[in-house]
């Protein structure tokens, strides 16, 4: 009878504990899935990496930019800096961040690793992402991220600098890959993020 | 006695005019020029910053346009020696969560009223930087008014975020 009362009641706990488990997880359903994808691209400090593998294991934050972009990316790019400063206050780790340009072809290493030098982030688990510009594109498309290029100016030399119409985007990204919840990049809410990495 | 008499009414006639003349030509303090820089009655620029950039790259540069004048005006174009090319920009949205940004050829400042030049919004968009911007840098601008005329500002370099609301 003693025997018969703690496997019920280790099933009870067991079933709860699923379902709280379940219920969590609903809670950030899966947005796109790059579990599978194994895209090649080069980071600021000219290394190549295969994404997302080189990131599994760990949340992802992911930014999509381009950094001829003088108002939403800058935004985007220091609202994902709060949030690895919030994070590393909280003493939170485990949390990778990932920064896509999708003008890979103006977007060169160094140029994202100047961008990165004059916010003075913090890169030890922040990556600034380049590459073949196809391949950026099937993973903005894939993320569902668009971004067209519109206006343009002329340098008084004739050089064109073109802008993107684009969408304004942060992405929470899970340990296999997949991404899990999408954020307005500009105006992002640090709590609500720091908050969905906390309960996932 | 003539004398006398003739003596007191010059001198009660400078004592009055010495009056007139005080109440006519009030003493300036330095409180009153500084009244005159910093009072409503100006057309201003307030709360000016640009944000950090890299040479070749681009920026934006804000500012509140104050206008407490009866008379409105309109901001024409820009002029800074840090950008290869300077113009008057918006950030605006789009269906769902797209963002686009265009030129725009000038911004009408009514009277009496306060132009936010602000992240997401409209700012002064300097292209092709010749040099970087650091965080703490001083960037010096002009804004071109139709009626106010040339305007001098010096924008302090920093990385701000945007509220969310």
């Amino acid at each position: 009878m003693k025997n018969f009362s703690t496997t019920k009641m280790f099933l009870l706990y067991t079933s709860l504990a699923l379902t709280v488990f379940i219920s969590c997880k609903n809670d950030f359903p899966v947005e796109t899935d790059f579990s599978t994808d194994s895209y090649p691209l080069i980071t600021q400090d000219n290394k190549s990496v295969k994404f997302p593998e080189f990131v599994k294991g760990k949340l992802v934050v992911v930014g999509f930019i381009f950094t001829n972009c003088p108002d939403i990316c800058p935004l985007t790019t220091n609202n994902m800096r709060l949030v690895q400063e919030k994070l590393n206050a909280e003493k939170i780790e485990n949390v990778s961040f990932v920064s896509i340009s999708f003008d890979p072809e103006t977007d060169t290493p160094d140029i994202l690793k100047k961008f990165a030098s004059l916010r003075k982030l913090d890169l030890n688990n922040w990556s600034f992402l380049t590459g073949d510009k196809k391949i950026t594109d099937q993973i903005i498309k894939k993320a569902g991220v668009f971004a067209i290029p519109s206006d343009t100016s002329k340098t008084p030399s004739g050089e064109e600098i073109v802008f993107f119409v684009h969408t304004d985007r942060i992405s929470l990204m899970d340990e296999e890959g997949r991404i899990r919840k999408n954020y307005f990049g500009s105006k992002l809410d640090i709590e609500e993020i720091v908050e969905d990495i906390k309960n996932y | 006695m003539i004398k006398k008499l003739l003596y007191l009414t010059v001198l009660a006639i400078l004592l009055i005019s010495s009056g007139c003349s005080k109440n006519d030509k009030p003493k300036i303090t330095s409180d009153d020029i500084n009244e005159q820089i910093t009072g409503s009655d100006q057309l201003q620029l307030k709360n000016e910053w640009v944000r950090v950039s890299g040479e070749g790259m681009n920026t934006a540069l804000f500012f509140d346009a104050v206008n407490g004048t009866a008379i409105a005006d309109t901001i024409l174009s820009a002029e800074s020696e840090i950008a290869q090319i300077v113009e008057i920009h918006e950030t605006y949205k789009m269906e769902g969560d797209m963002m686009g940004m265009r030129q725009v050829d000038f911004v009408a400042v009514p009277p009496n009223s306060t132009i936010q030049f602000k992240p997401r919004d409209l700012h002064i968009m300097l292209i092709k930087l010749k040099q970087d911007i650091n965080l703490g840098d001083s960037v010096k601008a002009v804004i071109n008014f139709k009626h106010a005329g040339k305007i001098k500002l010096i924008a302090i370099a920093k990385e701000l975020m945007m509220n969310k609301k």
